[in-house]
């Protein structure tokens, strides 16, 4: 008996020495399993369309990986959504604010999130009430959504630049909204990995970003795929990836 | 304590304190983050808040007290008092045990006491007591909950102690009957144990004043103006709850127990029922007894076993989301009445095993049923609960350990080869347990907790 957890406390202890050694140098190789994406980018012919609510199309890049946007409001100015939380980061080094907030200058910036390096033209995006090109959907334009639809996995490259050494295996990722917190200033609603609402500290650095954008049009010219989230369509007008 | 008998509590406190000192730590993405937050705002009064919660949220004010002076200092303190809790637990637990011989010896029983924390299901437990949150609501009021009660049933069960653990009597009544569960359960003991002890002639006058003070903070927690807004407010997840009759709440209570203790915690459970099987067949010769318990421990096994299988393939779901989604809609499925009327039939034969103990051994077969009674109604109690649906597993973390101190409590009357096989499982779920929350702590970001 004392044989028997003798070596059960040996046997784990490698184990975990081994696991906690071997798990960071291969941790993209892990994420690539679980959360690659299985997307065809087509370039055929270029074709004018009429985008239309559940349509999805490739614009920009982030981390080198193509981001897939879903149409999810109709319109002469169609609302999109990135598909899948595309990278993790802060809200914020204090507050709640989103007007305030770190995160809504990087998404805006020609320096963070809208560079050359991600996107090479920023034509079709409009912007929105607070002359923001790019924001986070609010607690109430998501109640519009069930639970499923909520939900958002992360995308491989999204994981592997996390920066943490924690393991992220669950399918979906937290992500965060542009609301704060009704009884309290010092916590941001988020969205959780199986689409309820709940709340986290703006300083969380492993909270999804699940970023949205008006189009100036709802007419654009595609130059290739059908618009599911396996073969998105591919915008022209240099907004495609490289 | 014996050197060598104390060497097991050693290992341990060890164990412990590695495991909360190196793995534990504040999950952000929950309520730890939340409190965080609400203490690092400009002008945040711990007095204010506390006033403010106990109108609006909830009376448990002590342990809201003790959660947010915690916050405010290095987590280390929050981990060494939680370990030293954990501890008492288990220390508590082999002085129980002190009262009890059988052909154990106390080594070998201090071990299987210092397994008993760890075979607490993982939801309940990681929830209950790894979570800096969930400890103040569960942990801290449990372990309350036994400083308060422990001069009282040492002297009841006539164990030596150190008298001075009279003196935080007063103090951890106040913390344990801060927790509407723990509340119930202090009461519930301190009155049962000052009967019993006013009987054996073994009351003091020390033995008073967690009586009067315990009763004094339940009164205040279940009277808070917040606690009937809390109820309210939970209350918008589970709206059939204000339809519900008496005995509907009652039947939701115990579909609760069962849908956890039936076919989640089958390992505390299923111990416990061994354990059971093995004490009647060893008090009682006759051939009809012993009949009865293989009936008994067999009819155990289809329920938590078959009955579970059957559930989770014909519903798609297991029997404790699907009990919950039954009373939600009112829908009363044949498969879900099929299930809670061989439960039941499970739950009397729990009931007419422990008679059959306590018919041949009084003392042994009424602290099991006790601890046995507690653990059910603690678990049936949130059935009068809006909530009862809203917290998890955490909930059941006073039921598993209650049944988990039977458990230990009937071991000692076990026969010594029969024992060994037992404790040495124990010992080796124990140790399997550990050793995955070892993992789930340092390589999850948000450790699997129910």
């Amino acid at each position: 008996m004392k044989k028997a957890i003798l070596t059960i406390t040996l046997a784990s202890a490698i184990i975990f020495c081994l696991v906690s050694a071997i798990l960071p140098r291969h941790k993209a190789d892990l994420y690539s399993a679980l959360y690659e994406q299985n997307i065809t980018i087509e370039k055929s012919q270029e074709n004018e369309i009429e985008l239309k609510k559940g349509d999805c199309f490739v614009l920009g890049e982030i981390y080198g990986e193509p981001i897939v946007w879903e149409i999810i409001e109709d319109g002469d100015s169609p609302l999109a959504w990135s598909l899948n939380t595309i990278c993790f980061r802060a809200y914020d080094e204090k507050s709640s604010d989103w007007e305030t907030s770190d995160l809504r200058e990087w998404l805006n910036s020609g320096n963070g999130f809208l560079s050359e390096e991600n996107f090479a033209s920023t034509e079709i995006i409009s912007s929105d009430k607070d002359c923001d090109k790019i924001f986070l959907l609010s607690k109430n334009q998501l109640q519009k959504f069930s639970e499923a639809e909520r939900a958002k996995a992360p995308t491989a490259s999204a994981v592997r630049n996390d920066g943490s050494d924690k393991l992220v295996i669950r399918k979906n990722c937290w992500y965060w909204t542009s609301s704060p917190i009704e009884t309290n200033s010092s916590s941001v609603t988020a969205v959780t990995s199986s689409g309820g609402f709940y709340k986290t500290l703006p300083t969380d650095t492993l909270m999804g970003v699940c970023p949205a954008f008006y189009l100036q049009s709802k007419t654009v010219t595609v130059l290739g795929g059908n618009g599911t989230a396996e073969k998105p369509y591919v915008i022209a007008t240099g907004g495609e990836p490289r | 304590m014996k050197k060598k008998e104390s060497f097991p509590l050693m290992i341990f406190t060890a164990i412990t304190f590695t495991f909360f000192l190196f793995f534990t730590h504040l999950i952000i993405k929950t309520d730890d983050g939340h409190f965080l937050g609400i203490m690092s705002e400009e002008g945040f009064r711990l007095t204010e808040w506390l006033r403010e919660r106990y109108l609006t949220v909830s009376g448990r004010t002590a342990s809201e007290f003790l959660m947010m002076s915690f916050l405010k200092i290095n987590p280390v303190f929050w981990k060494i008092f939680a370990s030293l809790s954990f501890v008492f637990i288990a220390w508590f637990l082999q002085k129980i045990c002190t009262a009890f011989s059988g052909t154990l010896t106390q080594n070998q029983k201090n071990i299987f006491c210092c397994c008993v924390p760890f075979l607490v299901f993982i939801g309940a437990l990681n929830s209950g007591a790894f979570w800096f949150a969930g400890s103040f609501t569960f942990l801290f009021p449990f372990t309350a909950f036994l400083l308060t009660v422990a001069p009282l049933t040492f002297d009841f069960f006539e164990i030596k102690y150190n008298k001075s653990l009279n003196v935080v009597t007063v103090p951890t009544s106040l913390l344990a009957c801060s927790q509407e569960q723990t509340a119930a359960l202090t009461i519930a003991f301190l009155s049962v144990l000052f009967i019993a002890a006013s009987f054996k002639k073994k009351l003091r006058f020390y033995h008073v004043p967690p009586m009067f003070f315990g009763f004094a903070s339940a009164v205040w927690l279940f009277t808070s103006p917040g606690m009937r807004g809390r109820i309210v407010m939970e209350g918008s997840s589970f709206p059939r709850f204000e339809e519900m009759g008496f005995f509907e709440k009652i039947l939701c209570g115990f579909s609760n127990y069962f849908g956890y203790s039936f076919f989640m915690s089958i390992i505390v459970t299923g111990l416990f029922a061994v354990l059971i099987y093995f004490t009647v067949t060893r008090l009682y010769e006759s051939k009809k007894a012993k009949v009865f318990a293989k009936f008994f421990i067999s009819f155990f096994v289809l329920v938590a076993a078959g009955v579970n299988g059957f559930y989770i393939a014909f519903n798609k779901t297991i029997p404790d989301k699907g009990f919950e989604r039954l009373f939600k809609n009112g829908g009363y499925d044949l498969v879900s009445i099929i299930t809670l009327i061989l439960c039941f039939a499970l739950l009397a034969l729990f009931a007419v095993m422990l008679l059959l103990v306590i018919k041949k051994d009084k003392k042994l077969g009424f602290t099991a049923s006790l601890l046995f009674a507690a653990s059910v109604a603690s678990a049936v109690v949130l059935g009068f609960s809006s909530s009862i649906y809203a917290s998890g597993q955490r909930v059941f973390f006073f039921t598993d350990l209650l049944m988990l101190f039977a458990c230990a409590v009937l071991i000692s009357a076990v026969k010594e080869n029969k024992a060994r096989i037992i404790y040495n499982t124990a010992i080796i779920l124990a140790l399997i347990m550990f050793i995955l929350n070892c993992f789930n702590f340092a390589l999850l970001e948000i450790p699997i907790m129910g």
